[in-house]
């Protein structure tokens, strides 16, 4: 496995500068797409991908009562291919910023306590998204030039409006600390060196117009997509001389029809999106019962070739 | 009645929860369907639906009352009604300040506000509580019949089927008292820790420079004179969900991360003391051929071989989903129904589509 310390210096830059790729990757590549396309799993594969060659902090969101599903409870830890893993929620970034600025820490943990503040919380749409994000935001700026953060980010839906949630902030917080984090947080998400998207998908119908979707939301708000990820991808198998060979096994021609189907959505979908002028990242159907360490692998190569990483 | 796996015959309510995307809609417009065919007058209520269910339900883009859908048999003699409609959470929020604001002045107050008009949707999961009332009203409307509710996309079923008592506790908690001006504050024995805490509210507001407690107060003063009777409609809402005559049908594919949320739903709902009726499986693969038959024909060898590798790649995908299935059932315990829903290889779009799916069910 390729480590840092062994390469050349262009490898030590800031990702941006270094060796060209087809995509210049961001310091915080941030997966969304409609649930069941993938995420988690892809998010994992991309983060073993990059430390091939960059540090890498894979970070997962959680929700607003639980940490991100399939989580160890340990809010960090490094594992085993030098992958740093963290999990973000959105109680957890409330309380450090009600700390931050609450001096006293009695006075702090009595507030975040209080329902009464609950209630001012629940009235401020987004607030705890947008915290998410402003972590990010410092994660990126604190991040070492060589280090990549992974973000196994929530479903489309809430994904946009985490990352669309600044702007209505500064909207609402005229002025104050709010006001200037929102900015902040609007400079970062638009900076293409720092910030952009990856969207998820499988060859499904309501997948694909939900990643369609979220990507003219992207553009219309100036933030950087990286491209689409068409996850789940598989081949024919069978040629159509095959197909009439299969009349006496009624289930098996079922099953290679079904096969057949597969591939050739997976090369519709594939259309769609090249109509669509995103860059398509090809991510191969798995048939295991459980992913392994070697899927992962797998699954890691289709998305750095994807990425134009060599 | 006919031999149906899924009978609601003995409800009178149905609430479809799940994850995003794995049907919740299709299936309770299938249920729905398939209950009026079998002569109920059953009200559907959606969420968000699919433009081909809008389509097959004839609802149109606006219809947010309920509107009467044709029934694919109409005429037999066995059938029911179908009326369906499509939640509008502002409208009927609107409603329900019309109803219960003690005067025009007092509604206007509230619907010109800055909190009503840009966060009214945020305010403790206003859109889940309205898709309740809206419930109970029809509850009360189609008194005989049968009402299946799509739910939300809710990350976490907890928050939909428990926003009635939040809206009861926000609406009658000391955020109430320590927000509005009203007086009574100090006879309480916590008057000095809210006195407090207003004390750091305040300097929160400032700090962040939101300026929005003003705001917040006044909208919770406008609120006071309604507790009452939202209160009343929350817990009568709240009932529904106890009452022996509701099923709740959980909704989910076998994806691991499906499964994992559905399995934290469970939990959930056992916390609230919430029994999950039902679970429809869907998009399940269909049983698979067996190896050997490859084998005992004559075929050329390189075709042998796909078939072979074919079958294995399909029976991987069995086996995750097996796993998967005995998880859930680990997780929900033994009380609860498993029903399963073939892929059929491709979305439901007419009517007789979705009559077909809830025919289809088949217990596991």
């Amino acid at each position: 496995m390729f480590r840092l310390g062994g390469f050349s210096d262009c490898m030590l830059k800031v990702p941006r500068s270094a060796s060209r790729t087809a995509i210049n990757l961001p310091r915080v590549i941030f997966l969304t797409g409609k649930g069941g396309t993938g995420k988690s799993s892809l998010a994992k594969a991309l983060a073993i991908a990059l430390a091939r060659r960059y540090g890498v902090t894979l970070v997962h969101i959680g929700t607003r009562n639980k940490t991100a599903t399939g989580q160890s409870e340990s809010p960090q830890n490094e594992n085993a291919s030098g992958i740093d893993e963290r999990i973000l929620t959105p109680r957890g970034e409330l309380e450090t910023f009600i700390e931050g600025i609450v001096p006293v820490k009695a006075i702090a943990r009595r507030m975040l306590q209080s329902r009464t503040f609950g209630f001012v919380t629940a009235a401020l749409p987004g607030l705890e998204a947008f915290l998410i994000m402003d972590r990010l935001r410092r994660m990126a700026l604190d991040a070492r030039p060589d280090e990549l953060i992974v973000v196994d980010g929530p479903a489309t839906g809430g994904a946009l409006e985490m990352l669309l949630v600044a702007e209505g902030v500064a909207a609402i917080a005229p002025f104050g600390t709010l006001h200037r984090l929102a900015g902040e947080v609007e400079l970062f998400l638009h900076e293409p060196g720092l910030f952009g998207v990856l969207l998820t998908l499988r060859p499904e119908e309501l997948a694909t117009r939900e990643a369609l979707d979220a990507a003219k939301a992207l553009q219309g708000s100036g933030i950087q997509n990286l491209g689409a990820v068409l996850n789940g991808v598989t081949e024919a198998l069978f040629s159509a001389a095959d197909m009439e060979q299969l009349q006496r096994l009624p289930e098996h021609l079922r099953l290679a029809q079904e096969r057949r189907d597969q591939a050739d959505a997976s090369a519709e979908i594939a259309r769609k999106l090249k109509r669509a002028r995103l860059h398509t990242i090809v991510a191969p159907a798995i048939y295991q019962t459980r992913l392994q360490q070697a899927d992962f692998e797998k699954l890691a190569d289709a998305l750095a070739l994807g990425l134009g990483m060599r | 009645m006919t031999s149906r796996t899924l009978n609601l015959s003995n409800y009178r309510l149905a609430i479809c929860l799940g994850p995003g995307g794995v049907g919740k809609t299709t299936f309770s417009a299938a249920l729905a369907l398939d209950n009026a065919l079998h002569g109920r007058d059953v009200d559907v209520m959606t969420i968000d639906p699919a433009p081909r269910l809008i389509d097959a339900l004839g609802l149109g883009h606006d219809a947010t009352e309920l509107k009467p859908v044709d029934l694919p048999h109409a005429g037999a003699k066995s059938a029911g009604s179908l009326r369906a409609m499509r939640l509008d959470s502002k409208k009927t929020f609107d409603q329900l300040i019309e109803r219960h604001a003690p005067s025009s002045a007092v509604r206007d107050a509230i619907m010109s506000g800055r909190i009503y008009q840009n966060l009214s949707n945020a305010l403790a999961g206003v859109a889940d509580y309205m898709a309740m009332e809206r419930l109970l009203e029809l509850y009360k409307e189609n008194a005989l019949g049968l009402i299946v509710l799509d739910t939300p996309p809710a990350e976490d079923a907890l928050e939909f089927l428990d926003a009635p008592r939040r809206m009861v506790e926000l609406v009658g908690s000391r955020a109430i008292t320590l927000l509005s001006s009203s007086r009574s504050i100090f006879r309480t024995p916590s008057a000095m820790i809210d006195m407090a805490a207003r004390a750091v509210l305040g300097a929160f507001d400032r700090i962040t420079g939101l300026h929005l407690l003003s705001d917040v107060r006044e909208f919770v003063t406008n609120f006071e004179g309604m507790y009452e009777g939202f209160a009343q409609r929350a817990s009568e809402v709240r009932s529904l969900l106890y009452d022996p005559k509701t099923l709740v049908v959980l909704v989910t594919t076998t994806e691991q991360e499906r499964i994992e949320q559905v399995c934290g739903f469970g939990e959930a709902l056992r916390s609230m003391k919430i029994s999950i009726g039902a679970v429809i499986i869907n998009r399940m693969m269909r049983p698979l051929p067996e190896g050997r038959e490859i084998d005992e024909i004559r075929l050329p060898a390189a075709l042998k071989k796909k078939l072979h590798r074919n079958l294995a790649d399909f029976t991987a995908l069995k086996a995750r989903e097996t796993d998967a299935l005995k998880v859930l059932r680990n997780a929900l315990g033994e009380n609860t129904r498993f029903f399963g829903s073939d892929d059929c290889g491709g979305e439901p779009r007419a009517l007789s589509d979705f009559a077909k799916l809830a025919k289809d069910l088949h217990p596991l």
